[in-house]
């Protein structure tokens, strides 16, 4: 019984990830030594975010117009250092830099847990219900789906970035986002609009793969023995469906983590998405694009992190799968 | 199979509807869209004040007087031109020229305009005389509104196809080429010295977002090459405007075949490896899946020699899946790689669009995504009919 | 019962002869031992059954024997002798002149064992081609003629399908045509009937026999189903994790069962008229071939066992042609 695919639990003991097999898991995954190395890279990133308001050494959009595009390790006429130099408005570029990591990753972080959110309770909704429910949810997720994601995914954001004020966001929320992004409640507003077009066209994956699960594990015997014992659809749901799809949720989350931080990255490079003063990665490797020739650094520091992180995550992503893959299981 | 195709007409066609209608919505019908934007910059730019004269002309010129139905339909079928059968309805009313405008007057004194009513209307045999398009599924898109002012969006669709079809035709070919040999050969020797860096080299070339590739060979090939005195590469555009010198190489006249060489081969290189990457671990991992086969095991049992095993047993069934990726090939032939083109300030379908959006070109823009749809959905159907030709098992009904 | 074994003690009349023959899995858990030196002597005409549960290598040995083993499997001991040549020293050009020509090979899974994307008529002329040269009209004529023999009506019909239009039945029936194309001198017959009905095992059994008289081939028939064994073959090899436990014609076997493995499975097999059913009798189960015990590999599950089990037994001639690995037989020898 080597090879058993997920959705088919092999007994009753395997419902749950055991400790022994979480041992397993672990074990698996520390002998994928680039993901070991990825899941450092991320952290540090992730540190950095966090810590971005405290160990940045400028105001983040202070300008100096004596102190434009400087190089790396270079002092103003001021005597400011400047680690990775200043921008093309003179801003300290680290500042800016430390700042982005919290809106890229961010954005990235928060994209992808709404979008698997909505995935996976649409998912679990067409693949337990079936019949018209799951039609509806099919039927919504093809066209979805089948609209060209990129062309899509800039329509959506210029809109929303020219009408910051038409979706109501709720005071509460908006100060949190401005909270957790660092920034004014005005430029949260468009995180958020961005985050939620980010979102809307990202949940069909989730969907697709969270409704074979529940489809595949509905199937099953034992779920018709609880069901015969009484117990309830939610029950059912959490103690059978959840422990079984797991595993492939926590890769796909971890690659929708990529995908969003690159498309985030991506639209950003092309000038729509988050706008300046708000630093991203992206925006700033697209300011950086007009002084490439000049200033070849410029372009190139912004662009080390997404570098970095998306290959960071898909290696963590790729090792997960290494390790939870139930075909290498022995 | 031929009932197969009706249904599936049909299933385009309301796919098509639905796209159009969303499509619509989101560019033409929420508030705040594309006119307001317009209308102020232009008022932003202009020195003198628009007037209402200035509004109601810019009002009609995009159809903003017409009630959303009406205007959706002369913008998807070109109809209704003016009254039905030349007479009927010519009184109807279809919208609004001037919106009636009341004064609310509140109890602190504070005096606010309301728009309600409406004074001026628009009938029917207002329409007559208008220019309008041909209807978007006729292939008439409309006129450009800021880039190339008045001119129809299929003149900018097809200046710049050629740019995109050769990048992407060019590269996509390149990638099929290399993909296929590199994931069966890969598959072959699995576990291999090859095989290892094969997938070492896919893994990282799928997980590089495309504008980093894009930098980095900008970077390499390009700005560092020239400082160091090497040969190098023009960085973007697909022609140049004035000649130029490259070490080794000397004077390239702009325009020549040698000049637009140079600069197809960043841009292309590019797609290629993008491509390449997702595809040969795709052929790697189905051609791998296959050798599993029994039947696989039947051929070598027969006595059928190792490479006609691999090339005609194996192959043959492992590119089945591979079919389904060609589905989306047919539109991003057309529509370009959007980032790509535009780290490379190339001309084509793709920089189209994001320099249509990002100038407010709402026509152009939508004409693209538009047209994108429909080649996906092309490209779905195309892939069907391709399944059963390469899998005798798949029958369509 | 079946035919009296024709066994002859002329060595003219050996086709293959396996000695020693060792294969391992390399796995990342460690190296499985799934053929762990085996010796096989087989004459011209005659079947040999190898019965076991699965997992006790029983496969694998056939496919050691064709040199089809794949990674990470690996012959690493033994000679195969087949018609006085070592196959292991052949190079690839050799081997593939002799598999599908003189050894060929019928598989367990009709419908998956047949490539999907091409007519089966096609398949089969590939099998003429390579090792006849067959060509054009003479090639499909054969073709024809030997889906006629192993009993497919409509021959020209049935060349112009793909295997998915078949049913499991008929595909085990052209992969007989197509393993009896070039009349081989030694066929392997890996479970053939196992994934079929009832009914059609009893048909594509009736019509192996029928063959075999024809051509007079050699026949390596393998299988867990001890019922088919009583039908089919001469003498019979019973493995158990990856070991051949006992070996033994036909009639000794079932009317004397040496070993405590074959007395299970023999006291397992149902009574004529009863629902025949997998071989799982014996209480627990194969121990894993990465590590396997020191000392005999049944005796945990064997109801006899005692102290000289700890150690590995040695296979002990009983009497000519009949052999058992167990330490009950050690001192009655």
């Amino acid at each position: 019984m080597t090879t058993t695919s997920t959705a088919l639990p092999h007994d009753e003991a395997d419902q749950r990830p055991s400790e022994s097999q979480m041992a397993i898991v672990l074990r698996r995954f520390r002998k994928h030594k680039i993901a070991m190395i990825s899941i450092g890279v991320l952290a540090f990133f992730l540190l950095l975010a966090i810590l971005a308001p405290y160990i940045a050494p400028y105001p983040r959009d202070t300008p100096n117009l004596a102190g434009r595009t400087l190089p790396p390790f270079s002092v103003d006429r001021d005597g400011g250092f400047h680690l990775l130099g200043t921008d093309h408005l003179g801003r300290d570029y680290l500042t800016r830099l430390l700042y982005a990591s919290r809106t890229s990753l961010g954005t990235a972080i928060f994209a992808t847990v709404i979008a698997s959110s909505i995935g996976i309770v649409l998912g679990m909704l067409a693949g337990y219900f079936g019949g018209w429910v799951d039609i509806a949810i099919s039927r919504t997720l093809e066209v979805v789906a089948s609209f060209p994601t990129l062309p899509i995914l800039l329509i959506l954001s210029s809109v929303a970035v020219q009408n910051i004020n038409a979706i109501p966001i709720p005071g509460f929320l908006n100060a949190f986002m401005s909270w957790a992004f660092a920034v004014t409640e005005r430029e949260s507003r468009i995180i958020f609009m961005i985050i939620v077009v980010l979102a809307l066209l990202g949940w069909t994956g989730t969907c697709r793969l969270m409704r074979g699960m529940v489809l595949s594990v509905r199937e099953n015997v034992y779920i018709e023995s609880s069901r015969a014992l009484g117990a309830s659809n939610i029950r059912i749901m959490a103690r059978h469906v959840f422990p079984n799809a797991l595993p492939p949720m926590i890769v796909d989350f971890t690659l929708s983590v990529n995908g969003f931080l690159v498309a985030e990255s991506a639209i950003s490079v092309l000038g729509f998405g988050i706008q300046d003063p708000t630093p991203t990665w992206g925006n700033m490797v697209n300011f950086a694009q007009s002084f490439m020739f000049q200033h070849p650094w410029m372009p190139l520091i912004p662009t080390m992190p997404i570098l970095l992180c998306s290959m960071a995550v898909n290696y963590i992503g790729d090792g997960l799968r290494d390790a939870l893959d139930p075909h290498q299981r022995a | 199979m031929t009932t197969f195709l009706i249904r599936r007409l049909i299933q385009m066609v309301l796919v098509t509807i639905v796209a159009a209608v969303i499509s619509y919505g989101l560019l033409y019908v929420q508030p705040g869209g594309p006119i307001d934007v317009l209308l102020a910059e232009r008022q932003n730019s202009g020195a003198n004040r628009i007037n209402e004269a200035d509004i109601q002309r810019v009002m009609q010129r995009f159809e903003l007087d017409l009630a959303v139905p009406v205007r959706f339909s002369r913008w998807l079928i070109g109809w209704p031109k003016g009254p039905i059968f030349g007479s009927v309805g010519a009184d109807w009313v279809v919208g609004c020229a001037t919106p009636g405008q009341v004064r609310l007057r509140y109890p602190d004194g504070r005096v606010e305009i309301v728009e309600e009513g409406c004074e001026k209307t628009v009938t029917l045999a207002d329409l007559e005389g208008r220019k309008v398009s041909g209807g978007v599924v006729f292939g008439d898109f409309g006129e450009s509104q800021v880039m190339l002012r008045g001119r129809p969006v299929t003149d900018l669709i097809w200046s710049r196809l050629p740019y995109t079809l050769y990048l992407m035709g060019g590269s996509t070919l390149l990638a099929i080429l290399l993909a296929v040999p590199l994931g069966v050969y890969s598959a072959v020797k699995q576990y291999s010295r090859f095989d290892y860096i094969v997938t070492t080299i896919a893994f990282i070339g799928t997980s590089v977002p495309s504008f980093v590739f894009g930098i980095f060979f900008i970077l390499l090939f390009s700005v560092l090459a020239q400082r160091a005195g090497l040969p190098y590469l023009p960085p973007g555009d697909a022609v140049g405007v004035r000649d130029y010198t490259i070490p080794l190489i000397g004077m390239v006249e702009a325009g020549s075949f040698l000049d637009r060489f140079l600069r197809v081969l960043m841009p292309c290189g590019v797609l290629t490896i993008i491509s390449l990457a997702g595809w040969s671990r795709f052929v790697r991992g189905s051609m791998l899946e296959v050798l599993q086969q029994d039947y696989v095991r039947t051929a070598r049992a027969k006595g059928v020699r190792e490479q006609v095993v691999i090339l005609k047993h194996a192959l043959r069934n492992s590119l089945i899946p591979f079919v389904t990726l060609l589905a989306g090939v047919l539109v991003t032939i057309f529509s370009g790689a959007l980032i790509t083109e535009a780290v490379f300030n190339w001309p084509g379908i793709g920089r189209l669009f994001v320099d249509a959006l990002s100038r407010n070109d709402y026509n152009v823009a939508m004409a693209i995504l538009f047209i994108n749809v429909i080649l996906l959905l092309l490209g779905y159907l195309i892939t069907d009919v391709l399944y059963t030709i390469v899998d005798p098992r798949i029958r369509l009904s | 019962m079946t035919t009296a074994p024709h066994r002859s003690t002329d060595p003219s009349q050996e086709i293959l002869r396996v000695t020693g023959l060792k294969t391992h899995f390399f796995t990342d858990e460690g190296v499985v031992q799934a053929v762990d030196g085996i010796d096989i002597v087989l004459h011209r005409g005659e079947t040999l059954g190898i019965v076991g549960e699965s997992g006790s290598g029983k496969s694998v040995t056939s496919l050691s024997i064709l040199r089809l083993v794949s990674r990470p499997g690996r012959v690493v001991a033994g000679t195969v002798f087949f018609d006085g040549v070592d196959l292991l020293t052949l190079n690839d050009e050799e081997m593939r002149t002799i598999r599908g020509n003189r050894i060929s090979m019928i598989f367990q899974q009709p419908t998956t064992a047949l490539n999907p994307v091409f007519r089966v008529g096609d398949q089969i002329i590939e099998t003429l081609e390579i090792h006849q040269g067959l060509k054009g009209e003479e090639a499909s004529g054969r073709c024809r003629e030997l889906l006629a023999m192993v009993g497919l009506p409509d021959p020209n019909r049935r060349m112009k399908q793909y295997p998915h239009e078949l049913s499991g039945g008929q595909c085990q029936r052209v992969m007989i045509a197509m393993a009896l194309a070039c009349n081989p001198e030694l066929l392997i017959a890996d479970e053939p009937t196992t994934a079929l009905d009832v009914t059609i095992q009893a048909q594509i059994l009736d019509l192996m026999r029928a063959l075999r008289e024809k051509i007079n081939t050699s026949i390596i028939l393998i299988t867990h189903d001890m019922g088919v064994v009583a039908e089919m073959a001469d003498s019979v090899a019973v493995m158990y994790a990856g070991q051949i436990v006992e070996y033994a014609d036909v009639r000794s076997l079932f009317t004397d069962p040496k070993h405590p493995y074959t007395q299970g499975l023999l006291n397992s097999m149902p009574m004529l008229g009863h629902v025949r059913d997998e071989l799982a009798v014996i209480p627990g189960t194969v121990p894993s071939l990465i590590n396997p015990p020191s000392g005999c590999r049944f005796a945990s599950r064997c109801s006899q066992r005692f102290e000289a089990c700890d150690r590995d037994p040695a296979m002990l001639e009983l009497a000519e042609g009949r052999r058992v690995r167990c330490w009950l037989y050690a001192e009655k020898r």
